[in-house]
């Protein structure tokens, strides 16, 4: 059997980048049920590459998944600068009510986003059948069956920058793992790099979705596995900066695994299992905590 | 160390007018009713303390317990805040031997009194100018909380200054040097 290297390749950056903004979720909300998953960034995701099948493609010689992506950029662009525009101290306020309100309703909100945009995504799907349009299927489970080759030196570019940015965000990253209401009081301005964290995670979240779709509830299982062993259990920055390289490894074996059994012609995409498991993980994970979830 | 300030922070859809003195070597107790705005007038300062306390450092040990994802413990944290201390209080030392029984333990574990004496000790570990504490007598016992008025009769010794909200008057009273009033009318007054 042939071992396809790009798409091992690709498979470890993406398991990287879903490890990492698990990881940096959890982190700026102080919660350890906070994922990309039930934080609803699942969802904005998908939304983006939604939008982008209303872009003709004619129009432009990027394909869907780079359209979606540049979207989310173009998005997130605009609302930094009109949110810079009307900076004030009204809203420090308002970024501190955020912080105050319980994660149980912030989590809430995000699994109800994540299935409202199911649910948008049902209605575009039936109204490309009901118009008799070719629906694009690129986007279905996670799976990296439709990877392209040119893909991989955006892949690599990201992952650079990705790693250096983490590097550079980790010095004092033990200050959020301690609390963010604790680490406000001394002179590092600490919602600055909540806030980093919190756009880093999300970029990362929605470069993987527009290109392989979603891998629900990995972001939430990867910090957990890594933080169940004894050498990361005690280090937020070296589960950050080494830890995820290893997720990244492991998750580069599950897609080998996904690849090499092919059942009745038939390959499983890594985002149908992650979502089966991560669903039955997050329940353990609340039945297990009880009360400390809030 | 006076504090002052009008119009620019609102409570309740109440504007807030200011006028705290702080004095070194002393403590001001802030007193109001339940709900009236002390915390949020405390994560104000907190927020602005730059605009207010130039070049005085300023320790805060608020009301929200510390929750860190992993198993870290007192003395990891304690190395995380390395950067951010100044000086080694005298009678430091002697606290962290006293609650060694559980300081080893992973945060996470500890029972909420616990982790509030946690959290007092990482506060006062980064010292200061100016301790503001919130609420800090919660979850602990009787015994705890003379531990921690000593604590506060050390830090007036050291001339620092002290404001503290605290609901059980009682428990304090004998330290206190001002008082200080959260009045709710037309606006939030904040007098001391």
């Amino acid at each position: 059997m042939e071992v396809e290297v790009y798409r091992v390749i690709i498979s470890f950056i993406v398991g990287y980048f879903l490890c990492v903004s698990g990881s940096l979720s959890q982190l700026i909300t102080n919660n350890s049920i906070a994922s990309p998953s039930t934080l609803g960034m699942d969802g904005f995701g998908v939304l983006f590459v939604i939008l982008s099948y209303f872009i003709p493609n004619h129009f432009l010689t990027y394909s869907n998944e780079a359209v979606s992506f540049i979207l989310f950029i173009v998005v997130m662009i605009t609302f930094i600068s009109i949110k810079k525009l009307f900076n004030s101290n009204q809203n420090k306020m308002i970024q501190n009510i955020w912080q105050q309100s319980s994660i149980k309703n912030i989590i809430i909100v995000g699994l109800a986003f994540n299935l409202l945009i199911g649910a948008l995504f049902s209605i575009v799907q039936f109204l490309f059948m009901a118009l008799n349009i070719k629906f694009p299927t690129s986007i279905w489970f996670g799976n990296f069956r439709q990877y392209d080759d040119s893909w991989l030196s955006l892949f690599l570019i990201c992952f650079i920058l990705t790693y250096a940015i983490v590097i550079k965000l980790s010095n004092n990253i033990e200050l959020l793992n301690i609390g963010v209401n604790f680490s406000q009081g001394l002179k590092v301005d600490i919602n600055r790099l909540q806030k980093q964290c919190l756009y880093l995670s999300l970029v990362l979240t929605v470069l993987v979705i527009s290109y392989f779709g979603v891998f629900s509830f990995l972001g939430l299982i990867f910090p957990h596995i890594l933080r169940s062993l004894n050498i990361f259990k005690e280090n937020m920055k070296a589960e950050l900066i080494f830890g995820s390289l290893i997720m990244g490894v492991i998750f580069s074996g599950i897609d080998f695994l996904c690849y090499s059994f092919i059942y009745r012609g038939a390959e499983f995409p890594v985002g149908m299992v992650s979502s089966v498991l991560g669903a039955f993980f997050l329940i353990f994970l609340i039945m297990k905590s009880k009360i400390s979830v809030g | 160390m006076k504090i002052e300030f009008k119009n620019k922070l609102k409570i309740n859809n109440r504007d807030v007018n200011c006028s705290l003195d702080l004095r070194n070597g002393c403590l001001t107790h802030l007193r109001g009713p339940n709900g009236s705005g002390k915390s949020s007038f405390i994560q104000f300062l907190k927020l602005h303390q730059s605009e207010f306390f130039n070049n005085i450092n300023i320790r805060f040990v608020d009301q929200f317990p510390l929750q860190p994802l992993n198993d870290i413990n007192y003395y990891d944290c304690k190395k995380s805040l390395g950067s951010f201390r100044q000086e080694e209080l005298d009678f430091y030392s002697h606290l962290e031997v006293e609650f060694s029984s559980f300081l080893n333990e992973p945060i996470n574990s500890l029972s909420g009194g616990q982790k509030q004496i946690a959290k007092i000790l990482l506060g006062l570990y980064l010292s200061g100018d100016i301790f503001v504490f919130d609420e800090p007598l919660q979850y602990l016992d009787d015994e705890t909380v003379t531990t921690f008025l000593d604590l506060l009769k050390e830090l007036k010794k050291l001339n620092k200054a002290i404001l503290i909200i605290e609901h059980r008057k009682e428990l304090i009273q004998d330290i206190v040097d001002y008082e200080a009033q959260l009045i709710i009318e037309d606006e939030i007054l904040i007098r001391g």
